[in-house]
């Protein structure tokens, strides 16, 4: 599995002043209080946050890392997850997870990805556990 | 309510329309190189009732080698003969299907709406059908997905208009009148013809449509095999001209996934889950500079939530309505998925129309939830569009101007001016044909006659590696060199062609 995340806080504030200078490049012509208010350092930081920040949990990320099935059986995971009567702590757990990465915490990457592919597998399994419920209930159940 | 929830519907479409026609011949910047081809071969169908190739009204027009199909260009036809032969023109069927479509999703989503309340008779969010389809309609009427396709001459908004009529009307004939069964294959029928995407797209949702109300239609099986039949004898030109003719299958044969290197079923479904990335949906777009603005992704930022919470609330209220919705999202990613380059906004279109009505759902559950959303809300929306707006009309034309093959219609309007002084004109395929043919314009049966391409009247296509070789040797002749050559010093510059950051694109010299 690949430890070597590319969307980090560092990243984010390393790209974040030739963001600024190449939106503004194109707003030559515009009109300069619009373009501050459109094209500033506090939105552009709020939305590469959230980009980095989901892209843990975006669909071709877990594509890439626990092939498509994997991908599928983690959102079941997660459906799952919704219904369950603890469903605030384990997802307050789970939404921690992208966490290590973005932040650089622990320094060891691989630390990094142990934690965060971690959660991931553990709601992997959960969505395995799951389906093999629903299956045995559906068709085996007396 | 309905009096109000009509004045909306009214203000929406109008919102939509005005959004699709503002300054629509000058952003995008320029006609692409489909649309140039497109626009030329609806013209010379309209002047001889041939193709640019000489194929009398054609079922597949050969255009660049891609072999487009034709009701795009047919449409175009009959648009140049309202408007004439503009750049308007070639986008007004796109700019109609983008109204069209914003209509129909009201009326589609009312439909799923009702589907879903027979089931959730108590649940008071489902009472109210009007609002939950206002939404979904705003919601395609702002969407840059939707604004971006219905702005330019793409194929992919026609077929997206005739796909959600046909599922539209589909719904329409269980539960009013199973005659409407006939227009909604009709419908069917016709995206096939637009654009090569729906021949995925469209048959595993009619088939999927079937499968979900295969009770209802044995019940009626007279009618509908009858209709089946009437949809086979519509489709007869489409097997016909497209799956028993080599040429028609090019661009699937050229483009699917299983020409790249790998194992063929991990490349499909990398593919397909890329579809869905958020990085593509919410915050970066289609790579490509035709497809996006690049700067915001497919959907709004804000959407995020409300279309994970849309399908929290579908998925926990299932019906045959959330099975439609799911459905289209779920094949409208499959074109993409099955092609070389994913995500590809423009052939996933058909994914946009089920994904606003996921948020439009999503809104509604949280605004019942959540009643200060109707405080932040609004404005959030107003400064997104806003925000999209701007970077739309100021930043995209000078960003992604050569993304829309740009001094195209410049140079080749500055050579109609000079034409009359000149014997030979020499150009170099930097300057495609197309652009030549269409904004000189060129007479059709001219082009049709000239079979190789390379030349039309005083007009020479050559390889400027070797100097030019004139008819006659002290004749008046120009050059068109393409901006990467450096200039020669050596010839009269008549004219350098600038893009909108005043970067040379051609120099135009005497020889």
């Amino acid at each position: 599995m690949n430890t070597d995340f590319p969307c980090t806080l560092d990243w984010i504030f390393l790209d974040l002043p030739h963001q600024l200078w190449e939106l503004q490049t194109g707003d030559t012509d515009a009109i300069v209080l619009i373009t501050r208010i459109l094209h500033n350092k506090p939105s552009l930081l709020f939305t590469n946050l959230i980009r980095c920040y989901t892209s843990f949990f975006s669909p071709d990320f877990l594509t890439a890392s626990f092939t498509f099935f994997g991908m599928a059986l983690f959102f079941i995971g997660i459906w799952y997850l919704l219904q369950t009567k603890k469903r605030q702590v384990l997802l307050l757990i789970l939404l921690l997870a992208p966490l290590f990465p973005l932040l650089g915490i622990p320094d060891n990457k691989h630390y990094q990805g142990v934690l965060l592919y971690g959660l991931e597998a553990c709601v992997i399994i959960f969505g395995v556990t799951q389906v093999f419920l629903w299956l045995r209930q559906k068709f085996f159940s007396s | 309510m309905a009096k109000i929830s009509l004045i909306s519907f009214f203000l929406i479409l109008a919102l939509s329309i005005s959004l699709r026609l503002y300054n629509v011949t000058k952003v995008p910047p320029h006609l692409y190189w489909d649309e140039a081809g497109i626009s030329f071969n609806s013209f010379s169908i309209n002047e001889t009732g041939k193709d640019e190739w000489g194929k009398s009204y054609p079922f597949l027009f050969r255009s660049f080698g891609d072999y487009k199909l034709p009701l795009y260009i047919y449409a175009t036809a009959l648009s140049q003969k309202l408007f004439g032969l503009n750049d308007f023109s070639v986008r007004a069927p796109s700019i109609l299907s983008g109204v069209l479509v914003t209509a129909l999703v009201f009326f589609l989503t009312f439909e799923l709406i009702l589907l879903a309340k027979k089931k959730y008779q108590n649940d008071l969010r489902f009472q109210d059908p009007w609002s939950f389809s206002l939404i979904a309609m705003l919601l395609i009427a702002i969407s840059p997905w939707q604004l971006q396709f219905t702005r330019a001459g793409f194929e992919a908004s026609l077929s997206l208009l005739f796909q959600i009529a046909g599922v539209w009307l589909f719904l329409l004939a269980v539960r009013k009148n199973i005659c409407f069964l006939f227009v909604s294959a009709f419908f069917f029928a016709l995206s096939y013809f637009t654009y090569h995407a729906a021949l995925v797209s469209t048959t595993l949702l009619m088939f999927l449509l079937c499968l979900l109300f295969i009770k209802f239609l044995l019940e009626k099986i007279k009618l509908v095999s009858l209709t089946i039949l009437f949809f086979f004898v519509l489709m007869i030109p489409f097997f016909a001209g497209y799956l028993f003719d080599q040429n028609g299958q090019t661009r699937a044969r050229t483009e699917n996934v299983f020409n790249m290197k790998g194992n063929p079923l991990i490349n499909l479904s990398t593919n397909y889950a890329s579809s869905f990335s958020f990085d593509f949906l919410f915050f970066k777009g289609d790579q490509n500079g035709r497809h996006s603005v690049k700067k915001i992704g497919e959907l709004y930022l804000w959407q995020l939530p409300f279309v994970l919470a849309g399908l929290y609330f579908l998925l926990k209220h299932r019906s045959k309505g959330t099975t439609i919705i799911l459905m289209m999202l779920l094949i409208g990613a499959l074109p993409p998925g099955l092609t070389l380059v994913a995500p590809h906004s423009l052939r996933g279109f058909l994914a946009s129309v089920p994904l606003q009505i996921i948020c439009s759902a999503g809104i509604v559950f949280a605004y019942y939830r959540l009643r200060i959303l109707r405080l932040f809300l609004p404005p959030i929306i107003a400064f997104s569009v806003f925000s999209y707006l701007h970077l739309y009309y100021v930043f995209y034309p000078r960003a992604y101007e050569a993304d829309w093959q740009s001094g195209r219609k410049e140079a080749v309007q500055f050579l109609s001016k000079v034409e009359k002084n000149y014997d030979e004109i020499f150009l170099t395929p930097d300057l495609e044909p197309i652009y030549l043919y269409l904004y000189l314009p060129v007479k059709p049966a001219l082009v049709q006659n000239s079979k190789q391409h390379n030349s039309v009247g005083k007009f020479v296509y050559t390889d400027l590696s070797k100097s030019p070789k004139k008819l006659m040797e002290r004749e008046n002749a120009l050059i068109v060199a393409p901006g990467w050559m450096s200039p020669n010093t050596s010839l009269v510059l008549k004219r350098a062609i600038l893009d909108k950051s005043n970067n040379i694109l051609y120099r135009i010299y005497e020889y």
